[in-house]
């Protein structure tokens, strides 16, 4: 599912401009005004979109990704165990 | 008013993701990848560990068993998924996600056990 921010800051930046362009031609304050708004929505969403970019990358996981990472523990797990084996015939009660 | 405008635009955003089903959160599978990879690190830093006679076998031992709780509570977590994806049909990418409340506790237990084990060997190491 596509997530919508890129859509919106994008749609934001271009009526950034728009309102730019009319306040250049008005010299109206409520524009001008208008158009920092506009900045200040552009910055917010662009804070905003790395972090849904994280949460969404969540969304790539697949089935085979996670039998890999669960073989790999399973791995971790029997070399932890081939090592307490070494080290306690090494030094049996310890 | 500019802030107004600004928090409008926000909670447009919030909204929207929220229409749309996109729960701001990790997947299911994700989360198991996550305590899986958890349960690696904290194994393999014993592992190096006891090679180097930084903790004893007794002591690996120990924090071996405390892993393989963690170890069971995630294969739970990944038995109930494969169930539930099974049963729903659903998968990663399914907004709202039906599998993703299942497996929550067993997952935070996994990632607990594993993260205080680490935390635990990671002192040992220095």
């Amino acid at each position: 599912m596509p997530l919508p921010i890129a859509g919106i800051v994008t749609a934001v930046e271009l009526g950034k401009r728009a309102f730019d362009v009319i306040a250049g031609f008005s010299n109206n304050a409520s524009m001008v005004k208008a158009s920092s708004a506009v900045q200040d929505a552009v910055n917010v969403l662009n804070a905003v979109t790395p972090l849904v970019d994280q949460f969404a990358k969540g969304r790539d996981i697949t089935p085979d990704d996670v039998r890999i990472a669960l073989e790999r523990e399973g791995a971790a797990l029997t070399e932890f165990d081939r090592v307490i084996a070494e080290k306690s015939q090494a030094a049996p009660g310890t | 008013m500019k802030m107004l405008i600004a928090s409008l635009f926000a909670a447009l955003t919030l909204s929207a993701c929220a229409v749309t089903g996109t729960a701001l959160g990790p997947t299911p599978e994700s989360q198991i990848v996550n305590g899986a990879n958890s349960i690696t690190a904290a194994a393999t830093l014993g592992t190096v560990l006891l090679r180097n006679d930084r903790i004893t076998a007794a002591q690996a031992k120990s924090y071996r068993a405390i892993l393989g709780t963690a170890d069971a509570h995630l294969k739970d977590a990944d038995k109930t998924l494969l169930a539930c994806r099974a049963k729903t049909g659903s998968t990663a990418e399914t907004v709202p996600d039906p599998c993703a409340a299942g497996i929550g506790a067993d997952i935070n237990l996994a990632l607990s056990i594993a993260a205080d084990v680490k935390k635990t060997l990671d002192s040992k190491g220095n």
